[in-house]
């Protein structure tokens, strides 16, 4: 059998933890060890002490005054001065920097809003149709471009075509007028002349019959 | 039925609810100034680490982690700043010296109030060292077993059980003074 110390075997007693072998132990020990007896005696004053205790009432104090700005707890009274201000802070610096970093970015389009991180492939995609309706454009543009100035020119060669037939026929009119013009002028002459020269034939006529006949011979006028 | 929960009072507590801090405070604040009383052996200084352990406790209520039994945290505080209290007033002293006699502050009002045989414990409980005080009030006066005692002072089993047995021998060495 183990032999236990007086003070492992007062701390089995006080807590009744004692086998049976301990407790012959413990007995054997309080009549044989009077410094043990008188320890027990002690232990067991004490405890009949402490049964006894009345306790002391409270004296009246405020334990309003244990809520001091210094005993304060973290809770703050306000918001801004919460502790999950610096944590978000921090976290939103964070996200900000992965943002950027990750070359985040948000764009909108006919199509609808896109979110993404790098460059968007769409991006690529959207500048090549942009080139190819560019020039697509430009082909339909310089087609319609040569169609206007054909038109163009064909609008003028026919308004060029009109306005030469009407010059010509305008001058045609006119030569055709002032030919006119001229024959009747020439006519005119033509008849003047024949007049004058009738009047000089008949003047003539008139001078010979003059020369030749005697008055009793001349025609009564 | 309408008795509101530890945790319920120390949230509201938290929160800056005074009732519910003052209800708090009504509830252990008897235990605790009995405990302090026999630890200091007079009603002010008493009164003083009470006030002491109150404000930590409050200081602390955030960081309370519901691990265990309120009571038992509470006493853990309470342990911390009976160890601070006694080293502010003696900072020299080691804990595990001999204990200055604490003079009595009481007045005749307070010592009314304390028997005679109550008053003797409590000299004589001012003769040991703190350690020894502090077990022999976790054993005999708060009924804890050595393993609790342990976890609360944070010293093995039997680092307590050995300074109970010394504080024991002190004590029965003083009564047998006084009787002879």
């Amino acid at each position: 059998m183990h032999k236990l110390t007086n003070e492992q075997l007062l701390a089995l007693w006080l807590e009744d933890k004692l086998t049976p072998s301990q407790r012959t132990q413990f007995e054997q020990r309080c009549t044989s060890d009077p410094a043990f007896s008188s320890m027990l005696a002690a232990t067991r004053a004490m405890a009949a002490a402490a049964d006894e205790f009345a306790p002391m009432s409270v004296p009246h104090w405020d334990p309003g005054l244990c809520m001091t700005p210094k005993a304060v707890t973290s809770k703050p009274s306000v918001w801004w001065q919460g502790a999950w201000l610096p944590l978000g802070a921090m976290a939103m610096s964070a996200l900000a920097m992965v943002l950027s970093l990750t070359n985040f970015s948000i764009h909108q389009s006919d199509a609808g809003l896109v979110i993404g991180f790098a460059k968007p492939a769409s991006e690529v995609a959207i500048l090549a149709e942009v080139d190819t309706r560019l020039a697509a454009h430009k082909a339909a543009l310089e087609a319609v471009s040569g169609q206007y100035l054909l038109a163009l020119q064909e609008q003028q060669a026919k308004a060029n075509a009109t306005l030469t037939a009407y010059l010509l026929e305008t001058s045609r009119e006119q030569r055709r007028e002032d030919f006119a013009e001229l024959v009747q002028f020439i006519n005119q002459q033509r008849a003047d002349d024949q007049l004058f020269v009738a009047r000089q034939l008949k003047r003539l006529q008139q001078n010979l019959l003059d020369d030749v006949l005697t008055p009793a011979e001349q025609p009564i006028k | 039925m309408f008795e509101k929960t530890d945790e319920q009072l120390i949230q509201r507590a938290i929160a800056g609810n005074q009732r519910a801090w003052s209800k708090l405070v009504r509830r252990y604040q008897a235990r605790l100034y009995n405990y302090a009383w026999r630890m200091c052996g007079n009603g002010d200084d008493a009164m003083d680490l009470l006030q002491d352990i109150f404000i930590s406790v409050f200081r602390n209520l955030p960081g309370y982690r519901q691990q265990g039994s309120f009571e038992g945290w509470l006493y853990r505080i309470a342990h911390r700043r009976c160890v601070e209290f006694f080293r502010r007033r003696k900072p020299t002293d080691s804990l595990q010296g001999e204990a200055e006699q604490v003079c009595s502050g009481d007045g005749p009002a307070r010592r009314h109030e304390v028997s005679s045989t109550q008053h003797k414990l409590l000299q004589s409980l001012q003769h040991l060292p703190l350690e020894q005080r502090l077990v022999v009030e976790l054993k005999f006066f708060n009924q804890l077993t050595f393993d609790d005692i342990a976890a609360q002072l944070n010293i093995s089993s039997n680092t307590a059980k050995s300074r109970l047995y010394a504080g024991l021998s002190k004590l029965k060495g003083l009564w047998e003074t006084d009787h002879a």
